[in-house]
């Protein structure tokens, strides 16, 4: 009889249907929210209702994407002793684990792409107010997918020194579609709360494209943005070089 | 050989005895399962305070009333989950064959679903419904007497009877289906997510589909908004919605009766 | 009286067919089109108390359906079955009090808990008087030898020390009827023979039903007098197995190894056919300098065979083979004596 932990792997693993639906629901339900709130009120913080129902839509799809429910194959290589031999070329691994991240990441896209037709239908989208808009956006897009998967990747890491990485786990999933501004946009956050996720590189993901893409942060701030993406990138992936050197050592060395 | 059986409630014992001894010899970390049970929970009510901090009220409610009805049904979800978690394994159990042995002893086959497993895990969600609905309740714009405490456990025990009828009538469409653990995933993350509105606020369609195709509206809103006085805000007769938490006990009847009758149609697969 | 009566027993599977495809589980939810498969198209048996019945055919055959039938895993799709005066998909509770099962491939008993806890349980469910309990499980721990892993967790168990776990598992409540699936599967030749015995013994001295459901011809000339065979979901033969031999395979062979090189004789022999090594069955020893003879013991007596050989061949070694159970009922899926 197979373990429980097993199964719940398997039964998430790949549902693109019931993921789909779940995304369909979630942005109504969003797009249903931010409409209620705003009530025919005038723009709140300089924020329109267009654009902040925009923004909760854009986003939930955005976050889905970028959320699989299995970060890496690495749980499971490790779980089943595949890695031993796995790493034999280290270097090789994980390009090859980055690159099925990218993989899980680009079958997803039509989740996020049915979620945005749904929104579509609904009237939420906007178009971004000018071409130079829209190819900041792309790139703020491509930066956040970046530390995306950096992110993910860093803490599918935890694997290699606890088996019950369950909880750990789905902290990060939950706390960071917080933090990354998928929830509610930094704008509508109170000052403290603002000023300490505007540290962390989950809004990176999430917050900084569709913002830019909504015309509402532009110019010399929008740029900035995706320069601190661009450092956020830096700074992970040597962070994700320094744990995986110890992990390597863990592994061959410890035999672990 | 024995005629006559033990009482379902020894039976009950018997089995989930044997269920914690066995989940015991596995070292599961309380303390992470928890804390991901309550990840889950906790940032959907972090999204509602952040909003209803800066935009006051929606549709009408503001946090206090909002918070007690998402309390409410975290006090609903660990209610049912704690006793019947183990009904969302019934998939992999029929899905494998390894549901015959159910069927092999003189034990009622639902019974044996429901202490299938001993689901330490659940231990947080019980903290956090009992937390959430005292610390919100207190807080809550109601005046507590003795009679709208009664009525607010008998809300909360008609809640869960309304999510475990649903979970169990998922367990009888099962024996026909295969899909059925997405579907559980689904109404699970549907619940979750819209609880805590006034359901009115999506239409008159869309509260009546969640007052009869999914009914999610007798879980903590209907009963809320007769402790929170706001009756008249709900398109039904004011007795129907004074009588919500009745609906759990229809709902689980349902679902059981569902569960009996497709039992038959049980293909154990595999040899 | 019998004690397992079936009548026209038949079972439908429907399965809804679902096209592959992109959205092959979203249509597969919506689809009215089923597939029904009969595997069980109306067996009939009668089984007296105190049988060992051997229930024969290949995979597929509609065997364990028939089974799963009778413990009430299973509801027909039309027909009758009763069970020690029970009907399993009615009564499923009070006939799992009166039978006791044991399914090869799966277990019963409780994974990640040490055996002796499964017995525990099971000897509350099912309201086993105490000391008689006791009593039981004290005299299986003997008879299989089983004092060594009774605190072992099952999952830590081998193959032929779970197999005996499941077999007292199904017994302790001391059923009248015994449905064993497979019961020797993968195990060894000392395990297996020890649990044949055991299956016999219990048979003899307690008068308990057995139905025994095997591909193991082995245990089956060892245990069974009676045999049903199915294939294709219907009763193929259903009567002794001395009969079966009788009827489809009446014939044994003469194997002679020859002394030096083979030498054509000069005469036929009467009443005997020379037949290919491989009609034996058996590795032979010499096949280079081999013969096989066929005869029907009928038409002429064996010793009288063997000294008709002896007279033409120069015979080092002679040996008379039986034909195999395996062949004969290979001959019966044939459809051969239909």
């Amino acid at each position: 009889m197979t373990r429980a932990g097993q199964r719940s792997v398997v039964a998430f693993r790949g549902d693109l249907f019931t993921g789909a639906v779940t995304l369909v629901i979630q942005v109504m339900l969003a797009i249903a929210v931010w409409r209620t709130v705003y009530a025919g009120r005038p723009p709140v913080n300089g924020v329109s209702a267009e654009t902040a129902v925009a923004y909760a839509a854009i986003a939930a799809c955005l976050q889905s994407v970028l959320m699989p429910w299995q970060f890496s194959s690495l749980p499971m290589r490790i779980r089943n002793g595949q890695i031993a031999t796995d790493l034999t070329r280290p270097m090789g691994l994980m390009i090859q684990v980055f690159a099925q991240n990218l993989g899980t990441l680009i079958a997803r896209a039509p989740l996020g792409a049915i979620g945005l037709a749904a929104a579509a239908v609904l009237r939420a989208l906007t178009l971004p107010p000018g071409w130079p808009t829209l190819v900041l956006a792309v790139v703020a897009t491509v930066g956040g997918v970046l530390v995306a998967m950096l992110c993910n990747l860093i803490v599918s890491m935890v694997t290699f020194w606890t088996l019950e990485a369950g909880g750990p786990l789905i902290v990060y999933r939950f706390g960071s579609a917080f933090l990354s501004g998928s929830l509610i946009p930094l704008w509508f956050m109170p000052g403290w709360l603002r000023a300490s996720i505007e540290w962390l590189p989950f809004q990176a993901q999430v917050y900084t494209p569709v913002s830019i893409y909504l015309g509402q942060i532009h110019g010399r701030e929008a740029v900035a943005l995706v320069g601190v993406q661009v450092v956020w990138v830096v700074a992970l992936t040597l962070l994700l070089k320094a744990i995986w050197r110890r992990a390597y050592h863990k592994v061959v060395v410890q035999g672990g | 050989m024995a005629d006559q059986s033990l009482s379902w409630f020894r039976q009950y014992v018997v089995l989930e005895r044997a269920a914690l001894r066995a989940q015991l010899q596995y070292r599961v970390n309380f303390w992470t399962t928890l804390i991901g049970g309550v990840a889950f929970q906790g940032t959907q009510l972090l999204f509602l305070g952040v909003l209803l901090a800066k935009f006051g009220v929606i549709a009408g409610w503001g946090f206090p009333e909002i918070a007690f009805v998402y309390a409410m049904r975290l006090a609903s979800h660990a209610l049912y989950v704690v006793p019947f978690g183990s009904l969302i394994m019934a998939d992999f159990v029929i899905r494998d064959g390894e549901f015959d042995r159910m069927l092999l002893r003189p034990v009622s086959p639902f019974l044996q679903l429901v202490t299938l497993q001993f689901r330490l895990m659940t231990l947080g969600d019980a903290l956090l419904g009992v937390g959430a609905i005292i610390i919100f309740g207190l807080h809550a714009p109601v005046d507590w007497t003795a009679p709208k405490l009664a009525y607010l456990v008998v809300a909360v025990i008609g809640g869960s009877l309304v999510e475990t009828g649903i979970q169990v009538f998922f367990c009888g469409v099962a024996f026909v289906s295969t899909s059925t653990f997405s579907l559980r995933v689904f109404a699970d993350s549907s619940i979750t997510q819209f609880s805590g509105y006034p359901l009115t606020m999506f239409g008159r369609g869309v509260f009546y589909g969640f007052c009869t195709a999914f009914p999610m509206a007798f879980i903590a809103y209907l009963p809320a908004t007769v402790l929170l006085g706001r009756t008249s805000e709900v398109p039904l007769p004011t007795w129907l919605t004074v009588a919500s938490p009745a609906a759990g006990l229809a709902v689980f009847a349902l679902g059981y009766l569902t569960f009996r009758k497709l039992l038959p149609h049980y293909s154990s697969p595999g040899n | 009286m019998p004690i397992i009566e079936a009548t026209d027993l038949v079972k439908d599977f429907s399965r809804p067919v679902v096209l592959p495809g992109r959205f092959s589980r979203l249509r597969g939810l919506f689809t009215t089109r089923r597939d029904v498969t009969r595997a069980v198209k109306g067996v009939s048996f009668e089984i007296e108390p105190g049988e060992l019945v051997g229930y024969l055919g290949p995979n597929g055959a509609g065997k364990s359906t028939t089974i799963k039938m009778l413990t009430g895993i299973l509801t027909p799709t039309s027909g009758v079955c009763r069970v020690a005066g029970v009907e399993p998909s009615r009564d499923r509770a009070r006939n799992a009090r009166n039978i006791g099962v044991v399914f090869g491939q799966r277990t019963q008993l409780w994974y990640d808990l040490p055996l002796r806890d499964s017995f525990d349980v099971l000897a509350d469910l099912y309201c086993i008087d105490p000391g008689r309990y006791r009593e039981r499980v004290g005299l299986f721990t003997e008879l299989l030898d089983m004092s060594d892993f009774l605190d072992t967790p099952v999952r830590s168990l081998s193959l032929g020390q779970r197999m005996r776990g499941d077999l007292v598992a199904a017994m302790l409540h001391q059923p009248s009827i015994l449905f064993l699936d497979e019961p020797t599967v993968g195990l060894d030749v000392v395990a297996k023979a020890r649990l044949t015995e055991f299956i016999a013994e219990t048979n003899r001295s307690s008068g308990t039903t057995v139905v025994l459901t095997t591909h193991d011809m082995d245990d089956v000339e060892r245990l069974c007098k009676r045999i049903i065979v199915i294939d294709s979901g219907t009763v193929l033969y259903d009567g002794d197995l001395a009969r079966l031999k009788d009827r489809f395979m009446p014939h044994r062979f003469l194997v002679l190894t020859l002394a030096g090189r083979m030498t054509r004789p000069t005469a036929e022999i009467p009443f005997a056919t020379e037949v290919d090594a491989s009609a034996v069955g058996a590795v032979l020893a010499h096949p280079e300098r081999s013969v096989v003879l066929r005869f029907d013991p009928r038409e002429i007596a064996t010793p009288e065979l063997i000294a008709l050989a002896s007279r033409d061949y120069q015979v080092e070694e002679l040996s008379i083979v039986d034909p195999r159970l395996t062949d004969v009922i290979g001959k019966l899926y044939e459809g051969a004596y239909a």
